[in-house]
């Protein structure tokens, strides 16, 4: 009988655990450390000007439910929250790793979420329908606040700035919603859009299937100018004021005038580049799908140095002032010496590497299959 | 059947465990960077990695690799490999051509790379990971990412579209499983990528959980409907295929249909006075035979076909390897022919007049043997063959002399020889050395017996086969796909040089295989036309009628082209095979019953990664109440050996608790017993097994409880020979026969409380009447005499029909049965207003039954006959529904009214 009380405990608490809350409430002041959106910034900056030392702490371990999409944890002072294609929506404590709440939901979350004005907004794509819901929860109150309704697939990475929140539709159309969920423009491009989009100022750049880079005006949705540069566009966009960077499916990563959209140069690579180019103040770093990383001069194009890896590149690293942290599908991320490519340090793990790593207060998080969160200190 | 020892080793590379043995070590290494490019490629164009290390398993030659115990059961010829989803395992092959090999990997590698990303996208989104799409996408996609458009595929898809048995995604379901269906499926994903994209296809993958439906999933990520995609791939078909008409024929137009039906192969003709005949091989009722066909002198009428020699019936005749290998005859009637004889192919001569096999060549290190062709003065024979290392070369052989001397020694595919002009001693042979511009592509070339000097007769940027000479040896002929499918070409000789022009013979859109000569103005060929491959004849027209034709450059190409080695790359290690067992299968059970309580257990099977090491773990609790908890395990291990010709497997059980065993009584009785076993079987050849067991038990049963009625120490012996070679269809054996013989002991050693021996005798044979009718018999005995002697039984659908289930019993019964199977409904198709309802091939038996049982003293014969009804569903279960009448009072008074009896299985 022991037996079977002991099976039958087990069993009321695996119901109980699956059955916990959908809940997030936290008690929050405003933030210390704002890693807001996918790239911290809408424009998409993965540079972090901090000068990383070579020894690396392991600090926690955490679990979702389902596994992540090559997005980012964002962060809000001291919490962390992720997304995940189960449909769910997590924080953690940044320090500690402990679940602080979950949003459930049923879906697929493929976004990194955004944090504003102590909300968490995020796209939920439906199963079974081309639907998505857009869900904002205040997680200070612990409440849903606004969902809407989308007719299309939303599973790509999120813009905002001071007062409205932008989202790209794989249809190729485009959405500016206010922060109270009111629609405030929507721009067809007609033609299927998989390319992260960048917002710097006050304009939009997007790729599209077509090969064609389109610049849209924030304020009307207006499209300012659309080119033919390449045949497929599926990489991110990283936008400055100087240059806009992304790569094609032929393997070139372009460097375009934000102005005309005239190309400054394009350089060839190994293979397809999915992932957004990350820069620092000299240069451009971005790897493959064959596992080829590159180190390319900002102003000219030229290789300064390439690097073959295991696996293959689809999600952004970060750079910080002295090193690189470069997720590699093929079970790691990779600590570079950024002069060189020199692996300094190599963080093995038990499945692909999915998010972009994110850089707060030299920690590190990480994350990769089956939905594990892993989060490191540079001592 | 396994007849060699492999000696199994292992290459580590960065993504692959490469497990080869003996001399495949070179073939190995190629596959290891085949292998290894092969998941560069597919990593970027599926946008996925496999993080774990492919098991990939290499044999030299399709007859080493139906011997792998990777997959259970018979490999059937004609598979080039497969992907093994319970442990993510991959065996091939290699077949002695490299650009064959290559293919084959890459396919795999499509299926272990789809397969991951679909459980992948599955599990991240936490659906459940044992859906796939349909199997045509699956072989389509493995297809489309392995390789290009070849001849073979244009012509099958040709085919079906011209002939109509194939119209876009809905007809699918017409040709599941077949070649066609691989090639068709490659089609679509090659439409899609030029109308909707490339990236679009591992798209499909990424959202394949979105959709229960799959047709949903290429719905949404093509943005189309299903019915628009498919309306526009059928239009993108027929605007392919159907301008081919305007300038190439259908085979019985271009020439004249010499067979009718079934799959016909090879033809070669032989002049017996003033008559003419033309042998082949093929199949025409299941089994592959040789055939000889008398051409007629009215030239209206269809040739009669004979059949001269059956094969797949016997231990010399296993297989006739109907789409690789040719035959041929010498002027004096000797026909030579390549058979799958024990554990390799041997070349037979076959006196024609006689009807009889005159000499057998075999050798061990030559495994896999093609298309012998005689010299003209025929005593000698040319032959492709693949050796232990996995090569495919030349050989020739001096059949007074008995000698044998290889010509060729590489890896470079060798293939079709044919002796060369009669002034000098050369081969005429096929072969992707080709070097230069054209790599690997299979041009014709010629070697001097003498010199070993290799020149190029053909050098083209086009595959060129099947070469054979003119009688006159004023001209050669051969098949080419320099006109995208397999078309006939010739080539004249001038004076002992081979011209740069060639000829195009027929223009056929479909492909045409080893022709040959009548005279030097008439070919016979083998043709591919609607889905079946016939014999036909056609006229050899004159230069001057010739349209088409083809001049080669004049360039001599010079040197070879060299096999890219794993060694020169990347993570390299040569390991010995060391066992490392994982799960195979696990299942457990729980149940409750008012009666007896709750009880539990479970199954689990471990093997090593090449299975030749298997362990069977059983393990169940039958306790009725707790106090009876520890001593109701019933646990047994068995261990089964398959690493050699002999299998053999031991193990240990312990079994106690609550028994019904029907040949006993109808009472249910304790039982504890424990022991041991010892198994072993071994295959006299693909037909005939011995199969041996003993084991050795302490029994202790109880009726009453706490009242020992039996104690026993229990030591039972038994030895079987069995033999099959029976021909199957969709609901049982329609042709061959079935017998088995056991002789068995079983004895009391300590407490002498049972002492039995038993005989089982049972035979049965397949009659054929036509393809598919067939009159099936067969007469059993079974035999248990002595203290204590166990009970057979019988009764109901599998064998006394119209009786009780299993009612009859005794320690000796009798059986024989008597039965006409036949097709009843091809297909049946009920139309509701919302929904169909089809059935296929709904087959009837009438029969016949009679049989007894009885302990000591014979009692009445028992017997039925009836008509009876069998439906074969989803290839798994037959549904069996039968109505008769019984037989009764020893067989003197038929039953009043019908038995109506419903069960499954097959038949007899």
């Amino acid at each position: 009988m022991g037996f079977l009380k002991k099976f039958f405990y087990i069993i009321i608490l695996l119901i109980v655990s699956a059955c916990s809350a959908s809940l997030i409430k936290l008690n929050v002041k405003l933030p210390e450390n704002l890693h807001p959106v996918f790239g911290t910034t809408s424009h998409r900056s993965f540079y972090y000007p901090v000068t990383l030392s070579d020894s690396l702490k392991f600090l926690w371990r955490a679990n979702t439910y389902g596994g992540f999409n090559n997005s980012s944890v964002v962060v809000y002072d001291s919490i962390i929250f992720v997304g995940e294609l189960s449909g769910r929506v997590y924080s953690f404590n940044m320090n500690t790793g402990k679940q602080l709440g979950v949003i459930k939901t049923k879906g697929a979350v493929y976004s990194s979420p955004l944090l504003t004005n102590f909300r968490v907004y995020f796209p939920l794509v439906k199963k079974e329908k081309k639907l998505t819901e857009f869900i904002v929860y205040d997680f200070y109150s612990g409440k849903e606040v606004y969902i809407i309704e989308i007719e299309d697939r939303i599973v790509n990475q999120l813009m905002y700035d001071e007062d409205a929140v932008y989202l790209t539709a794989e249809d190729g159309t485009i959405y500016k919603y206010s922060f109270e969920m009111k629609l405030i423009w929507r721009t067809e491009t007609n033609r299927n859009i998989s390319c992260v989009p960048a917002l710097l100022g006050n304009e939009i750049i997007i790729g599209n299937e077509a090969g064609e880079i389109i610049k849209i005006d924030k304020t009307s949705g207006k499209i300012l100018l659309r080119k033919k540069i390449s045949s497929n566009i599926s990489s991110g966009i990283t936008f400055e004021k100087e240059a806009i960077y992304f790569g094609d499916d032929e393997g070139f990563l372009f460097s375009l005038n934000p102005k005309n959209l005239e190309l400054i140069f394009k350089t060839k690579t190994s293979s397809k580049i999915l992932m957004n180019p990350s820069t620092d103040l000299d240069n451009i770093y971005v790897g493959n799908l064959r596992g080829d990383f590159y180190c390319i001069e900002k102003l000219s194009g030229k290789i300064l140095w390439s690097k073959n890896f295991k696996g293959s590149f689809n999600s952004t690293p970060v750079i910080s002032s002295n090193k690189l942290i470069v997720p590699d599908s093929f079970k790691a991320y990779w600590i570079l010496e950024k002069t060189t490519g020199e692996v300094v340090k190599k963080i093995e793990l038990e499945g692909r590497a999915k998010l972009s790593p994110v850089l707060i207060d030299k920690k590190l998080f990480i994350g990769y299959d089956d939905g594990v969160l892993e989060a490191y200190e540079f001592q | 059947m396994q007849y060699e020892d492999f000696d199994w080793k292992v290459i580590q590379t960065d993504h692959f465990n490469i497990y080869y043995y003996g001399d495949v070590e070179k073939i190995a290494e190629i596959g290891a960077a085949i292998a290894e490019d092969a998941y560069e490629e597919l990593k970027v164009k599926l946008n996925h990695v496999v993080t774990r290390k492919i098991p990939l398993i290499f044999y030299n030659t399709s007859l080493h690799f139906q011997q792998t115990n990777i997959t259970p059961g018979l490999i059937p010829e004609g598979v080039g490999g497969f992907f093994e989803f319970l442990k993510g395992r991959v065996v091939i092959p290699s077949n002695g051509s490299l650009s064959e090999f290559r293919h084959v990997i890459r396919h795999e590698l499509v299926h272990v790379f789809m397969t991951n990303k679909i459980f992948r996208v599955m599990r991240d989104h936490r659906l459940p990971t044992d859906v796939m799409p349909p199997l045509w996408f699956v072989e389509g996609l493995a297809e489309y990412l392995s390789t290009e458009v070849d001849a073979q595929a244009e012509m099958v898809m040709r085919d079906a579209v011209i002939n109509n048995y194939f119209n876009g995604i809905k007809d699918f379901s017409k040709i599941y499983g077949t070649y066609i269906m691989y090639k068709a499926g490659q089609n679509f994903l090659e439409f899609v990528d030029r109308k909707y994209g490339a990236d679009k296809i591992p798209q499909i993958l990424e959202n394949f959980w979105m959709f229960t439906k799959f047709d949903d999933v290429l719905e949404h990520t093509l943005g189309q409907s299903i019915e628009q995609i498919d309306l526009e791939w059928k239009y993108d078909l027929k605007k392919n295929y159907y301008p081919l008409l305007a300038n190439k024929k259908p085979q019985e137009v271009g020439a004249k249909k010499l067979t009718n039906f079934g799959f016909n192969f090879s033809p070669v003709h032989f002049q017996k006075g003033d008559s003419s005949f033309i042998y082949f091989n093929g199949n025409r009722d299941g089994y592959s035979s040789i055939f000889k066909l008398t051409i007629n002198k009215n030239e209206n009428d269809l040739p009669e076909v004979k059949r001269i020699l059956q094969g797949e019936k016997t231990d010399e005749l296993e297989s006739f390897h109907l789409f690789q290998s040719s035959i041929d005859i010498s002027k004096n009637g000797l026909l030579t022919f390549v058979s799958k004889s024990g554990a390799t192919d041997v070349i037979h001569f076959l006196n024609v007049h006689s009807n009889m096999i005159e000499k057998t060549f075999q050798r061990d290190n030559l495994i896999s043997i093609t298309s012998p062709k005689f010299s003209k003065n025929g005593d000698k024979i040319v032959f492709q063959a693949i050796d232990n290392k996995g090569y495919s070369d030349l050989f020739v052989y001096s059949i007074e002399a008995d000698s044998l001397i290889r010509i060729t020694n590489d890896y470079y595919d060798d293939r079709d020889p044919c002796f060369g002009l009669s002034n000098e001693e050369s081969i005429i042979f096929s072969s992707d050395r080709t070097a230069g511009k054209y790599k690997g592509k299979y041009n014709l070339f010629t070697i001097n017996l003498n010199s070993r000097e290799i020149r190029y007769i053909i050098y083209a940027n086009a595959n060129f086969y099947n070469p054979i000479l003119s009688p006159s040896e004023k001209f050669l002929v051969f098949t080419s796909d320099l006109d995208t499918v397999r078309n006939i070409w010739k080539q004249n000789i001038f004076n002992g040089r081979f011209d740069k022009k060639i000829y195009q013979l027929s223009e056929f859109y479909t492909s045409a295989f080893d022709p040959r000569f009548i005279n030097d103005s008439t070919l016979i060929f083998t043709g591919f036309q609607n889905f079946s491959f016939q014999i036909y004849q056609k006229k050899i027209p004159t230069d001057f009628e010739l349209e088409k034709s083809f001049q080669m450059e004049t360039n001599s190409v010079k040197g070879k082209w060299f096999a890219d080695l794993i060694t020169e790359r990347g993570e390299f290690k040569k390991l010995e095979y060391e066992k490392e067992y994982s799960l195979d299968y696990a299942q457990s059970v729980v149940a409750t019953d008012p009666v007896y309580g709750t009880r539990g257990g479970g199954i689990l099977t471990i093997s090593d990664l090449l299975a030749n090491d298997q362990y069977y773990i059983l393990l169940y609790n039958t306790a009725e109440v707790q106090s009876d908890f520890l001593k109701s395990f019933n646990i047994s291990l068995t261990r089964i050996n398959l690493a050699k010709r002999v299998n053999y497997g031991y193990g240990i059980f312990h079994f106690n608790g609550r028994r019904y065993d029907i040949r006993e009584s109808d009472t249910y009785f304790y039982e504890k017993s424990y022991g041991g076993v010892f198994l072993m079987s071994y295959p006299l050849s693909k037909f005939h097994r011995i199969e041996a067991s003993t084991s050795i038990a302490d029994t202790e049963r109880e009726v009453v409880e706490g009242i020992s009625e039996r104690k026993a120490f229990i030591l039972s012996n038994s030895i079987s020979l069995v033999h099959d070679n029976s021909l199957w269809i969709n609901s049982g054996p329609v042709d061959g026969t079935r017998w088995l013989l056991l002789m068995g002991y079983t004895t009391d050693i300590k407490y002498s409380n049972v002492n039995y021996y038993s005989l089982i005798a049972d035979y049965r044979q397949y009659i054929r009447l036509d393809l598919r009718t067939a009159l099936a018999f067969r007469a059993a005995i079974f035999y248990n005499d002595g203290k204590d002697a166990r009970r057979y039984f019988m009764g109901g659908s599998w064998d006394l029909r119209g009786w009780n289930r299993w009612s009859i019993r005794g320690e000796k019964m009798w059986l024989s049965s008597l039965e006409l199977r036949f097709p009843l409904v091809d297909e049946l198709l009920i139309k509701f207003p919302i929904l169909n309802l089809g059935f296929n091939g709904i087959r009837a038996a009438t029969f016949f039954d009679v049989g007894s049982a009885w302990d000591k003293k014979y009692k009445t014969t028992y017997g039925s006959v009836g008509f009876g009804l069998r439906f074969n569903l989803w290839n798994v279960l037959i549904l069996r529904y039968d109505i008769g009448k019984k037989i009764e009072k020893d067989f003197t008074k038929l039953q009043p009214g019908l038995f109506y009896q419903f069960f499954f299985g097959w038949d007899f």
